[in-house]
């Protein structure tokens, strides 16, 4: 067997074909990026502009304006963007239309091949939005204070964004395959979401609430989850090593649960016809 | 060889009697038995036919025998593997095309569904790119094969589906009403392309549909279950030898219609200026009652059908019930 022949026959390359099979799907789209793209950057802007106001009211110090801006860019960007979370609307729609039954019959795990999907969908997006976000915020706010960058943190920062794309997809998952029971899953995907976004910093970066919500929202599912989205936080350095961790430890966990969930799950398939 | 093997296969469903609060506090259940006990063989290279009303069973036993679903009792082998335990390596082996469900990619081109398909069966690029183009000539694919599959007629898209679903040469395939919903032409078509695909490639075919025609052309053999078990088990073609007991003769009468006609005891319908008379055969010999019918009636023209296939499995299914 020739190097490229083992190559096909690998599962990850099968994956990685969904994914891009996804993102070429999307691309015959360009409208819809373009239109999602210039949102995104008006969004942004605004942001800046209230966060502006915010720090000369209350003269907040924990983190540099500019860095604050950054982050906000990375998550718009990172859990917005790229969108991991709606790989729930894939398994729900394949709960309530019956395509689950198709989907088991290929040699791919259909949990696996969903999150490529929604990867893939959303690749070109999130390219695009990191580097119209990071343009305008350097035209708009400057360029955010990188002193703590070092090999060993950039190393351990894509680690930890591995990890929480892997955790938010295990949670998810999880958030879809509850249409086996509910039919709709939109109303556990709204309580995650907004729970995520209420602790996770979407609202006020982390770095800026109190020290002791700080430690428990750190190492907690959504805090970690968060913590992708803190490259441009120096306060991270001193985190890096038990948020990775932290990261890690998570993602088995709500692997665990997620299979646990499916298990379950599976047992619910019915028939669609006699 | 034996590709398929079930034996004393059953599959219950249980369901809530009531829903929401009601259920949670009066959890009682009801038993629904889709499959009830049914064994069968299917050898390499046949191609079945498995068919009955709906809610007979045969979605669940096509589902159980491609993975999907877990058999409440008895043992199933699909090629040597256990569905359920072995499922993707059994996916490797199989094709299943699910007449309302595409597994084609819906905006992008035919021949990208292909080579993702050709992708995920982790077919070599070159095999998948050899054996594409061979589908393409063999499904009559080239006259489209560029455009997003969205815009394709359902005809077209039943071919594809199938030509996808034989990417990774498999050595069964499971159709369940590939033919739902297409006109005369495309049934034809994709009818043809199977019988070929069966032939050709001793690919084994299991097959269920509403449609007599699928059956009759496509399948040597025919099981018609009902009420989750198997009521015949037969070669497609001794079908009619065995349960036709009627023929109908049709006669124009060359000096007009007559009021009433009456031959060995059958009476005449009219239909569509014509005398049509259903002669049990078992009753009455062939022979005999044309010799009567030609004394009888001065003859403009004369047709002798068989019963469709159609009505002798109605028959069985109603004797069934």
């Amino acid at each position: 067997m020739t190097a490229s022949e083992a190559i096909t026959k690998s599962r990850l390359h099968a994956y990685w074909k969904v994914m891009m099979m996804s993102a070429r799907e999307d691309r015959a789209n360009p409208l819809r990026i373009a239109g999602s793209v210039g949102l995104g950057v008006v969004r942004m802007i605004l942001i800046a502009a209230i966060y502006k106001v915010a720090y000369e009211l209350t003269h907040t110090t924990a983190l540099p304006y500019e860095n604050a801006i950054w982050s906000m860019g990375l998550y718009f960007a990172f859990i917005v963007g790229l969108s991991v979370r709606n790989v729930f609307r894939l398994i729900e729609k394949d709960v309530k239309d019956g395509n689950v039954e198709v989907s088991l019959i290929k040699p791919l795990d259909w949990r696996a091949v969903k999150i490529c999907q929604q990867i893939g969908k959303n690749l070109l997006e999130f390219s695009v939005l990191v580097v119209a976000f990071f343009a305008t915020l350097a035209i708009v706010v400057g360029f955010p204070d990188i002193s703590h960058f070092s090999p060993v943190f950039i190393g351990g920062y894509l680690l930890i964004m591995l990890l929480a794309i892997l955790s938010a997809s295990a949670m998810f998952l999880m958030v879809g395959l509850t249409a086996f029971w509910l039919n709709d899953s939109q109303s556990v995907y709204r309580i995650v979401d907004r729970t995520i976004m209420v602790f996770g910093g979407s609202f006020v970066p982390i770095a800026l609430l109190p020290g002791a919500v700080q430690d428990v929202l750190r190492y907690s599912p959504v805090g970690v989850y968060g913590a992708s989205t803190q490259l441009f936080n120096p306060g991270l350095v001193k985190y890096l090593i038990p948020t990775l961790i932290a990261s890690a430890a998570w993602s088995v966990v709500l692997l665990f649960f997620c299979q646990l969930v499916w298990r379950r799950a599976e047992r619910r398939i019915e028939v669609n016809g006699g | 060889m034996d590709a398929i093997i079930l034996r004393d296969v059953s599959k219950v469903f249980t369901f809530k009697t009531h829903k929401g609060v009601k259920g949670f506090l009066r959890p009682d259940k009801k038993e629904v038995t889709a499959v009830n006990d049914i064994s069968l063989v299917v050898e390499k290279g046949e191609a079945v036919a498995f068919i009955g009303p709906n809610g007979a069973g045969k979605s669940t036993t096509i589902k159980m025998l491609s993975g999907i679903l877990q058999p409440s009792s008895g043992d199933i082998r699909v090629l040597g593997y256990q569905p359920l335990k072995q499922r993707r390596e059994l996916a490797m082996r199989i094709g299943t095309v699910f007449g309302q469900r595409s597994q084609l990619v819906f905006n992008l081109p035919l021949t990208d569904s292909f080579m993702l398909t050709a992708h995920m069966y982790r077919v070599p690029e070159t095999v998948a790119k050899e054996r594409i183009a061979h589908l393409i000539e063999q499904f009559d694919l080239g006259g489209f094969v560029g455009q997003p599959v969205r815009k394709l007629s359902l005809g077209q898209r039943m071919r594809a589906e199938v030509a996808n679903a034989l990417i990774h040469n498999p050595d069964i395939i499971f159709l369940d009403e590939p033919t739902i919903g297409l006109d005369i032409v495309a049934k034809r078509a994709l009818r043809e392309t199977i019988k070929k695909v069966n032939k050709e490639q001793a690919t084994t075919v299991f097959l269920t549909s509403h449609d007599v025609g699928d059956i009759e052309e496509v399948c040597q053999r025919t099981m018609i279950v009902n009420h989750g078990q198997i009521m015949l088990d037969a070669k497609t073609s001794d079908l009619k030898k065995n349960y036709l007991k009627s023929k109908k003769v049709g006669v124009v009468p060359a000096d007009g219609l007559p009021e009433s006609c009456v031959i060995h005891g059958i009476p005449a319908a009219t239909q569509e200026g014509r005398l049509v008379f259903e002669v049990d055969t078992s009753k009455v010999a062939l022979k005999k009652f044309l010799s009567s019918l030609l004394q009888k009636v001065d003859i403009a023209d004369l047709t002798i059908e068989d019963t469709p296939l159609e009505d002798i499995i109605h028959e069985i299914y109603t004797k069934g019930s």
